[in-house]
């Protein structure tokens, strides 16, 4: 991304920017961008819930003769204004809390949240830091979203909030295994961890058609990874008040809120990138560099289209999630670590080594 | 710039890893073990070994530092919160034979100098060093691993069993 930053810079100001001030640059527009994607999407989730369960959703705060149109245009400042209020809540601490550990557990959920947004490439290019190892980069990062939870478990010295640290341990140690056994699929076919790589790897055939199998599995597993529903026994509602984040109020419970949305965004755009081929187009079709329409050429339309399909993609794997979630509802915490480790576990262990094995067919 | 990085990294590492052996909230060592975990891997990553640095994070911060935590969460908070070692003296002996013998392995090895640039990635050159020159020693280390897991399953299994039987009577 700092190089388009650079030349920009260069075109419009005629200054050479220096390393830090494009670092400075890249790290405020992808904070830029995660804020108002959290705030669109709270405001889609709310939304598709009302369609779902034949409501309108928030429909109020926002231009009236808009809310009369469709149900779909109303209401679309409420999230702003719910942020609004977050942020001037009072900040409440338990009396017998852990004080550190309670206050740097919403601040390390979200750290880890904006770490993972360093490696999504969202068009030729156009990414924060393209690294070699990039899919073991997000693997690790997201393991600091556990301790978070644990730490806001243990910090809150609440029953309930200690019970959904626990939940939440456990499931993720048991969904993180299938988890990386289902991207093995796509690293062995891809022959790379780079993030960019691996969808120029898909030119030919999005990875969704060999790795269905893959794809399925991770899919089901960051669902469990997300602690969305209807995986969303570290915070029951209806048995734990709200699991590890009960005792957090105004921006503490809005910082795990934000994160979660977040993730959302990186679990879809990571499933656009590995399965889905990224921002190409499908059946190897080409955008053009500079597009000519009525005589205005439009410049670098290459890169615009590929962001465009880039978040057409990841919108339509988000508008998935959110289908799941109102749709199912939520199974006893036994039946879903069996779930992992008697059905999961196998099937990424079958898909392992069936794409081995067909690797090692075709390609030699 | 390295040199900087490197000390303060350093510096991260003995005052957290100083804070795991003296706290007295085990909640808070293990924290500090997560934290002494992470600027290892920023060591890691000043020395080019990227892959070592990510899989450092994810298997020591994030699978073994949780399982500690858990096990933390298991026990009883009044006892969490006041940790005591009556083996103080004997632990300091230990780790002082221990850091003197890695001091003098470390002072005796001939180490070799140059690093050559993987041509085709770390990930690469790990993968086929382990299938090809070091092919027994990973699969005896698996069949080790193997045993390890049977065992935990065999002596819990044991327990339920037993536990099951009492019920019953």
């Amino acid at each position: 991304m700092d190089q388009y930053l650079a030349k920009l810079i260069l075109k419009f100001f005629h200054y050479k920017a220096p390393f830090l001030l494009l670092a400075l640059g890249t790290a405020i527009i992808t904070v830029a961008f995660v804020s108002l994607t959290v705030l669109f999407l709270i405001w889609l989730e709310r939304k598709i819930s009302a369609k779902i369960q034949s409501r309108m959703g928030p429909m109020l705060n926002g231009p009236r003769f808009m809310a009369q149109i469709s149900m779909w245009l109303g209401g679309i400042f409420q999230t702003l204004w719910d942020a609004l209020k977050l942020l001037l809540k009072e900040q409440v601490t338990p009396q017998n809390a852990d004080k550190i550990v309670f206050w740097s557990a919403p601040v390390v959920v979200f750290t880890a949240c904006l770490m993972t947004y360093v490696v999504i490439p969202f068009g030729p290019g156009l990414v924060v830091k393209d690294l070699n190892l990039g899919l073991l980069y997000i693997l690790a990062v997201s393991t600091f979203s556990v301790i978070s939870i644990l730490m806001a478990g243990w910090g809150s010295n609440n029953k309930y909030s200690l019970l959904g640290g626990f939940r939440s341990a456990a499931q993720i140690i048991s969904y993180e295994v299938p988890l990386i056994f289902s991207l093995l699929g796509v690293m062995i076919l891809a022959g790379s961890l780079k993030l960019s790589e691996i969808v120029l790897a898909q030119g030919k055939v999005w990875f969704i058609i060999p790795q269905f199998l893959g794809f399925l599995i991770y899919f089901i597993c960051s669902i469990a990874e997300l602690n969305r529903p209807p995986f969303d026994i570290p915070e029951a509602e209806s048995e734990l008040v709200a699991g590890f984040h009960t005792e957090y109020s105004g921006m503490g419970f809005a910082m795990f809120f934000l994160s979660e949305f977040a993730n959302m965004f990186v679990i879809s755009a990571l499933i656009t990138t590995l399965f889905l081929g990224g921002w190409l187009l499908p059946f190897g079709l080409k955008l053009p560099s500079n597009l000519s329409f009525l005589g205005i050429t439009i410049p670098y339309f290459n890169l615009f289209g590929s962001v465009l399909i880039f978040l057409i993609k990841t919108y339509l794997v988000i508008l998935f999630f959110m289908w799941v979630r109102w749709t199912y509802p939520r199974p006893r915490p036994d039946q879903l670590m069996t779930f992992s480790w008697k059905i999961l576990l196998p099937l990424s262990f079958l898909n392992l080594i069936g794409t081995s094995l067909g690797v090692i067919i075709w390609k030699i | 710039m390295k040199e900087i990085l490197f000390y303060f990294l350093s510096g991260i590492i003995l005052f957290s890893a100083f804070l795991v052996i003296r706290l007295k909230n085990i909640f808070h060592a293990a924290l500090c073990l997560i934290i002494t975990f992470i600027a290892v891997a920023g060591i890691y990553l000043l020395l080019n070994a990227e892959f070592l640095a990510l899989v450092q994070v994810l298997i020591y911060s994030g699978a073994i530092a949780i399982l500690i935590i858990f096990a933390v969460m298991l026990t009883k908070i009044s006892k969490v919160k006041i940790a005591h070692n009556d083996q103080q003296l004997t632990a300091l002996l230990i780790t002082l034979s221990l850091t003197l013998i890695t001091f003098f392995i470390l002072n005796h090895t001939n180490w070799e100098a140059g690093v050559n640039l993987l041509e085709r990635g770390a990930i690469y050159e790990i993968g086929r060093e382990l299938m090809l020159n070091y092919l027994l020693p990973f699969e005896v280390i698996s069949i080790v691993l193997l045993a390890a897991l049977m065992g935990a399953i065999s002596l819990t299994k044991k327990e339920s069993l037993n536990e099951d039987k009492k019920q019953e009577k």
